[in-house]
Parts: structure tokens; C-alpha cells; sequence
């Protein structure tokens, strides 16, 4: 799933340790979810949006799901 | 407590329980070297030094519980890693056991062994994150 993080991190002007400061996560998982080598639980997700206090499809982008589209 | 000083308190600990082996280890190598003990205090002087190894597993398992999602995940694949690479290990071992003479090996290097590896295992997965495309 891509994100926004690292743009909305860089308009607070924030470091990585800071933004995971403001989470209670670690800076090595700030990292991984800004090169998208995390995928956040829905928790840890609202969680950055809340403190960018923006809307949660403001940062992830999900990427097309590949389930088959059924026909009810 | 953020989560870094919550972390940071389990390392004294896991330190001390590590020292506490170490002195265990020494005291029972002077007592089964100089003392005639019959079986039953023999067996609990042997067996004394994994007492701090059970405190020092269950520092661990808090650690590992004070970790955000990330690194229990980066935790949890090295641990695959590191079991997947002992049942290898010794499933070859084995097989080569039953046709050839192998060189004896103690189980008791087991333990570091896992241990060891398993944090430079995280610490690679970690890197491999962080690296540049």
C-alpha cells in the first residue's frame, strides 16, 4: 500500500524520530512504512493520520485489490 | 514511558540475568571440581545455571511484547529464519549420522547459538528495509 507519509513529514518538518516520538512506534518503522515495506495495522493507521490530523485516505493510497468481482 | 525508555529498561535486566549465568556457570564448574556430591545434588548443580536463562527468556518476551508491529514482525521473520535454519542444520546432520562417523555436537550451543543469530538476523532485516532502491 503506498502512503503519503514522508510528504506530509516533511510539511510539519518533522524527522523520522520525531513523527515515531508523536506514534510511540519505532524510527526504524517510520522508515519502512515511508519506502512502503511496512503495511500499518488499521490501528497504527488512524494513528498517523491523527496526528497529521488529516483523513486516512489522505495518507495510504490503497493499491487495486485483485479479488474476483462477484455477481449478487 | 515512551516506548524507547520502555525498551531501554529491559537491557540492565536481560544484562544482569546474563552476568547471574556466567557466575552460576563458574560457581558449578569450582563445585564439580572440588566437592563429591552424590546424583540428585549433582544433577540440581549442573542444572542450576539455566535458572537465569528462564528470567532472561521472560525479559525477553516482554521486550519483544514492548515492540511496535514493525519490529515484531522483523522479530518474528528472523525467528523463521533462525528455526528454519536449525531444522535444516539438523536434519542434515542427522542423515549424514546415518551413514557416516560425524563429529559429536553438544546441544547445549543450541541456545547462543539461536540467541546470537537471531538478533543479527533482525538487525539485517532491519537494514534490508532501510536500503535504497
Amino acid at each position: 500500500m503506498k502512503n503519503k507519509i514522508k510528504v506530509l513529514r516533511a510539511e510539519q518538518d518533522w524527522s523520522q524520530e520525531t513523527l515515531a516520538k508523536r506514534l510511540g512506534v519505532s524510527r526504524q518503522a517510520i522508515n519502512a512504512l515511508e519506502r512502503g515495506k511496512h503495511s500499518p495495522s488499521l490501528q497504527l493507521a488512524f494513528d498517523i493520520a491523527h496526528v497529521f490530523n488529516v483523513d486516512i485516505t489522505d495518507v495510504f493510497i490503497p493499491e487495486v485489490s485483485e479479488l474476483p468481482v462477484t455477481e449478487d | 514511558m515512551d516506548m524507547i525508555n520502555r525498551i531501554k529498561n529491559c537491557k540492565p535486566q536481560f544484562a544482569l540475568s546474563m552476568g547471574l549465568f556466567l557466575i552460576l556457570m563458574g560457581i558449578q564448574s569450582v563445585i564439580m571440581a572440588t566437592t563429591e556430591l552424590s546424583l540428585i545434588p549433582k544433577v540440581i548443580i549442573t542444572l542450576i545455571p539455566i535458572l537465569p536463562l528462564f528470567w532472561a527468556f521472560a525479559i525477553y518476551r516482554r521486550y519483544y511484547l514492548r515492540q511496535d508491529e514493525y519490529m515484531r514482525g522483523r522479530i518474528g521473520e528472523a525467528f523463521m529464519w533462525i528455526l528454519g535454519t536449525l531444522c535444516f542444520v539438523s536434519y542434515t546432520y542427522g542423515m549424514l549420522m546415518y551413514k557416516f562417523d560425524v563429529p559429536a555436537v553438544n546441544p547445549a550451543f543450541i541456545l547462543p547459538i539461536v540467541f546470537g543469530c537471531h538478533g543479527l538476523v533482525v538487525e539485517l532485516l532491519v537494514k534490508r528495509d532501510s536500503h535504497e532502491e
